[in-house]
């Protein structure tokens, strides 16, 4: 400690001493003067706080304060700084002891320099404590709040990713079997049948069907309220859609004997921009709905422009029935989930009440709202309104409607991988009566085997079977024909999985397609004629009578055996290019030149020389153009025995 | 009597306060109140035979505003590294207090705890963000100022590995405890 200046002589005037010290005891203040040696000299009567704190301590009496208070410990030294330069006043930090009878006290230490002489004041700042607290608490209690809507937000998040997790596996367990259920049902009815049997099998479908409607249902909901349902904005013709949900619902109500009316106002743009199959679900929701409340009268549908907003694209909807009606009490409660308006509605008119809750959310993403209007026995009418975009009128586009004739069908080599005997049965039940030829793979490692050494014109592979998936089928595949240097086969993805991250999976693993289950004969129709359309793949056989070598008969025992070992080099080859292993490519390329000419081909022994020479030079581009062709020559070659 | 500086560490709300008021007092409460510059409070502690008097300097929880100042660790022969279980960024700003304080102090003995036990299922701290620094030999405990558990078994051990470097300390330097 740096040396203490002396004391100078006390006030001489008692009663201005006395006035300051009953001042000082007021304002809770103790002051000490420095003395050497770290002790401190109590200056005036100690205040009741001191008292407490250290009962010893007397006026004129000097301590070590630091023992009893460590804070000046780390306060001390910056004070005999300021008392050195004479400094006006500094503060410590705040700090807090405990009372012996319990509670805190709040203390603040100041060094002060009172006409150049060093003063210690100790102050209770109960005030100031309680003052900064609050600031500081309500800056940590917001903080607070907001972290553990974060975490919340966090452990929400999680829940629902677990959620659509086990969703789109349920989905997964259910649509399979429902495919083979469905499909057999459709198979069934097309067989010969008793009135009596054609019955049963109608109510089979319809069954069917409804399961599979309600399954879509539940994941429709779960996506929305998981917030990722996206929608689409394109361009669509308004009264199309309207067409399209009629005829649907129109079916069902014909079969109740009530009609569908419907009208578009003529001021309603023909072409808006918003999400049509969206907009369709929710008019087949509100109309079904309408249609199951109803046994008499009809049903009505009409379209106008929302009155209430002068912009072009806002529609309002109004679907109208007149059916038991909906009692005033349950107007606002039948948007919500599982809820109808009395429980035993669901025993009796059948449904689980999602159609109104995801329509609800579905308008909502529209921009609009959704409401209902009813008179109990006389029918209620749904209203919603839609912010629509104002879409551009779109050439009439043939590929969605253009039929998929049996005449047209190429007769195109499939291959169909999927474990499951059942749809295997199924895809080849559907496919009876078209000119296609179906080889059939029971896992991926023999779908992969399939596709690298035989040609096909189209492959159906199932994303989820044993030994390898469909997803590493087709990766491997896409590697396969790119070192090759090939056109890609078109592949469709066979999968249970509805929710648009499967499909979106399913592209980029390099599918062509992506085909959910339960899959129907019209649809494995259109998209086996789309897809063989799309890849523009040479037709079957067109280049086969270039590729036509005849061979002696007596090699008839053992080229087959020889062709079939041969087929497996491209694939070898070009994983073994991919690794650059060019001795393994050279061996093979070796083997053919020796061979080929023997099995009367010489084309492989010429393309081995090519892939010998060229693994010896190590000429990367001239390995995968002779492996490619070599690839091709397999494919195409036919054989010919004379 | 042996005196030992223990400065208690870590983000704002995290259970300092609490932990020294479990510790000292046997209270608890359930009522959040932000620390303003530093509390002060002693325990006797029996180690390994010896009495030694802890003060506890607990410290106002750093926040966006509020840093340990390094004169308030100075003189610190150990400290506690607190962490909320609940609340995965007081580990980080844990380990970046670590830093800091051995910048001042040096390498004394200090224990990093897991506080809030008593909640334990809905940790965001997970034993994985934890691996790295049991690696480092760092003492992990986990605390409850609420149930009380783990939490004598925090000052406990602290002191006693305080007192085992006291007395290494001891025995290269030939002073006498005091």
């Amino acid at each position: 400690m740096p040396p203490t200046p002396q004391p100078g002589p006390l006030p001489a005037d008692r009663s201005a001493a006395e006035t300051v010290i009953a001042v000082l005891a007021a304002m809770q203040l103790a002051v000490f003067e420095p003395l050497p040696n770290r002790r401190f000299r109590l200056l005036a009567a100690p205040p009741q706080w001191l008292r407490e704190l250290m009962p010893q301590i007397e006026e004129g009496r000097d301590a070590v304060l630091a023992d009893r208070f460590p804070l000046l410990e780390t306060f001390l030294p910056e004070g005999d700084e300021a008392w050195r330069k004479g400094a006006e006043r500094l503060a410590s930090d705040l700090w807090s002891e405990t009372r012996p009878e319990g509670g805190d006290i709040h203390l603040q230490a100041w060094a002060l320099s009172a006409s150049g002489r060093p003063l210690l004041v100790v102050e209770a700042a109960d005030a100031l404590y309680r003052e900064r607290q609050l600031t500081l608490q309500y800056a940590h209690e917001t903080a607070l709040q907001y972290e553990t809507i974060q975490r919340l937000n966090r452990q929400v998040q999680r829940a629902n990713q677990a959620k659509s997790e086990f969703l789109a596996m349920m989905s997964h367990e259910i649509r399979t079997p429902m495919n083979a259920i469905l499909g057999m049902a459709d198979l069934l009815a097309e067989t010969s049948l008793s009135s009596d049997q054609q019955r049963y099998v109608s109510i089979f479908q319809r069954s069917a069907s409804s399961l599979l409607d309600l399954l879509n249902d539940i994941l429709d909901l779960s996506k929305v309220e998981a917030g990722e349902l996206t929608l689409e904005t394109v361009p669509f013709d308004v009264r199309e859609v309207v067409a399209r949900a009629t005829e649907l619902v129109g079916i069902r109500a014909s079969e109740k004997g009530l009609a569908i009316e419907s009208e578009v106002a003529p001021d309603v743009l023909p072409w808006l921009a918003g999400d049509p199959v969206r907009l369709r679900q929710v008019l087949i929701n509100l109309l079904g709905n309408a249609l199951k409340f109803t046994e008499h009268g009809k049903l009505t549908l009409r379209i106008t422009r929302e009155p209430q907003s002068s912009d072009p694209g806002s529609l309002l909807v109004a679907v109208s029935d007149t059916g038991i009606g909906i009692p005033p009490d349950k107007l606002e409660t039948i948007f919500e989930s599982f809820s109808q308006a009395d429980s035993s509605t669901t025993r009796k008119y059948g449904g689980t009440g999602l159609g109104l809750s995801i329509s609800k959310r579905l308008v909502e993403a529209m921009g609009g709202r959704i409401w209902v209007e009813s008179t109990v026995g006389s029918g209620s009418t749904f209203y919603f309104t839609a912010k629509l975009g104002i879409g551009e009128a779109q050439p009439e586009t043939a590929v969605e409607h253009a039929a998929v004739a049996p005449a047209a069908r190429a007769p195109l080599r499939i291959l169909v991988a999927d474990d499951s005997e059942d749809n295997r049965f199924l895809i080849r039940a559907y496919l009876k009566n078209t000119p296609y030829h179906l080889d059939f793979a029971e896992d991926g490692t023999l779908a992969l085997e399939k596709l690298t050494t035989r040609l096909y014109d189209l492959a159906l592979v199932d994303v989820h079977m044993p030994a390898m998936d469909g997803y590493t089928v087709i990766r491997r595949f896409r590697d396969f024909e790119r070192a090759l240097g090939r056109t890609p086969l078109p592949v469709l993805a066979l999968t249970a999985d509805a929710f648009q991250e499967a499909v979106e999976k399913s592209l980029a693993a390099g599918f062509t397609r992506h085909l959910a289950k339960p899959i129907r004969k019209p649809a494995l129709l259109a998209a086996i004629g789309g897809c063989a359309r799309a890849a523009s793949c040479p037709p079957a056989g067109a280049a086969r009578s270039e590729h036509e070598v005849t061979v002696d008969k007596s090699l008839s025992a053992i080229l087959p055996r020889f062709l079939s070992n041969v087929r497996k080099n491209p694939a070898a080859i070009a994983e073994a290019l991919a690794r650059g292993d060019y001795d393994t490519v050279r061996t093979l390329g070796h083997n053919m030149k020796g061979t080929g000419a023997s099995f009367g081909m010489p084309q492989i022994s010429a393309l081995g020389e090519r892939l010998e020479r060229a693994a010896k030079e190590q000429d990367t581009d001239s390995m995968i153009a002779a492996n490619g062709e070599l690839a091709e020559f397999l494919d195409r070659v036919e054989v010919r025995y004379q | 009597m042996i005196r030992k500086k223990i400065c208690m560490v870590g983000a704002f709300g995290v259970g300092k306060t609490s932990l020294v008021a479990r510790f000292v007092h046997s209270i608890f409460s359930e009522k959040y109140q932000t620390t303003v510059g530093v509390k002060i409070d002693k325990k006797v502690v029996q180690s390994r035979g010896e009495e030694v008097t802890l003060v506890l300097w607990d410290l106002a929880g750093e926040d966006a505003l509020t840093t340990v100042k390094p004169a308030q660790i100075k003189g610190a022969s150990g400290y506690i590294l607190v962490v909320d279980g609940l609340r995965r960024q007081t580990l980080a700003a844990a380990l970046d207090l670590q830093r800091r304080v051995t910048e001042v102090v040096g390498n004394v003995p200090f224990v990093c705890v897991l506080n809030k036990a008593d909640v334990r299922e809905g940790w965001e701290v997970q034993p994985a963000d934890l691996e790295p620094l049991a690696a480092q030999r760092w003492m992990l405990l986990e605390t409850s100022a609420k149930t009380g558990a783990g939490v004598e078994e925090l000052f406990q051990a602290l002191a006693d590995t305080m007192m085992q470097e006291h007395h290494a300390t001891d025995s290269t330097t030939g002073a006498v405890a005091g």
